[in-house]
């Protein structure tokens, strides 16, 4: 008896162990996410995070996505914008700029509707560009990189995450969900370099 | 007057029936009949249709890369468990591959793993994902 308490001791003590080496953070899980790469977080939200991104947009009733990267980018905000553009088209920046808006907008019904409250203070300061692009950083870690998905799961819950992109795909279809997401990693991408946070 | 004329005339006449006689007398040789061996043409396509070919292959990998072709994926492979695969293309998009049963991997008996490059063949579904019969593991 106690010989098989030992073995399973042994085989529970192996389990954390086996997941530390998969190398993923605690509540991501190596599962497809859906437009951009595996890695899903399951985890509770930061919501602080989130109001802290929604004011530097302008606010829930005036968010817009070309204010919260003017804030994020600073007087970088022009030239990536530009090189947004020529890396992938007026089209698909004018998508993920659309789209964005979409996000702010429908997540703030969801959470409305559901009931959830968001914090009073946000955090961090949403006029400081270089925290707030830190922090969102962060948000999209899972251990092996960053994935914008991870961030948005941070952000808003994955349950909530998944609902606005229904959302955004009968509203504008998938192609301008996936340009949305395959944007935004670019420019959280662009925003760790020009901040140093790779 | 007229009768020289006439005796022109039949001396002419004369002259081109002896010519045409003498032609008559050396025998032709007949051509010995030899049987033609049926050749066969292969059916090559038009060069056009072979431009058209190429051009759609190399388009279709493009767009397939880039995330436009509904019916094709090229890139690598960034999740794969079982009869679930997502493949990283370009530009930082990524397309949802189901395997089923049929699905043909080549080379035959290769196992997918992450990282590899891979070209899949199938068809879409409604939410984009690929359903796969063939994906090809580039070397």
């Amino acid at each position: 008896m106690k010989r098989t308490f030992g073995v399973f001791a042994a085989v529970a003590a192996l389990v954390p162990m086996v997941a530390l080496a998969a190398g993923w953070m605690p509540g991501v899980v190596n599962k497809p996410s859906r437009f951009s790469g595996p890695g899903v977080y399951t985890g509770a939200p930061a919501l602080p995070v989130t109001l802290s991104m929604v004011i530097a947009g302008g606010g829930p009733s005036n968010f817009q996505t070309t204010t919260l990267v003017g804030v994020l980018a600073g007087p970088k905000a022009g030239p990536e914008v530009a090189s947004l553009t020529k890396k992938f088209g007026s089209t698909k920046v004018g998508n993920f700029v659309k789209v964005f808006n979409f996000v702010v907008a429908d997540t703030l019904k969801i959470v409305t509707a559901k009931h959830i409250a968001l914090p009073k203070t946000p955090s961090p300061d949403p006029k400081n560009g270089k925290a707030l692009a830190a922090a969102l950083w962060g948000a999209g870690q899972t251990g092996h990189g960053f994935n914008v998905e991870v961030m948005l799961d941070r952000a808003v819950s994955h349950g909530i995450h998944d609902q606005v992109m229904d959302d955004i795909d009968a509203k504008y279809g998938i192609g301008a969900d996936a340009d949305y997401h395959a944007v935004l990693t670019q420019a959280m991408h662009d925003l760790a370099s020009v901040y140093g946070l790779h | 007057m007229k009768p020289r004329v006439v005796a022109l005339a039949v001396a002419a006449l004369f002259a081109v029936g002896a010519g045409t006689s003498q032609a008559q007398n050396v025998p032709t040789p007949v051509p010995s009949p030899t049987p033609t061996p049926a050749i066969v043409v292969p059916q090559l396509p038009s060069t056009n249709q072979i431009i058209n070919d190429v051009l759609q292959t190399v388009a279709g990998q493009v767009t397939g890369a880039y995330g436009y072709n509904a019916n094709q994926a090229h890139g690598t492979v960034s999740y794969f468990k079982r009869f679930d695969m997502q493949v990283a293309l370009q530009l930082n998009r990524f397309r949802q591959v189901k395997l089923h049963q049929g699905t043909v991997i080549n080379p035959r008996g290769a196992t997918i793993r992450q990282g590899q490059t891979v070209d899949v063949w199938g068809h879409s579904d409604p939410d984009g994902t690929l359903e796969a019969d063939t994906i090809t593991i580039s070397p």
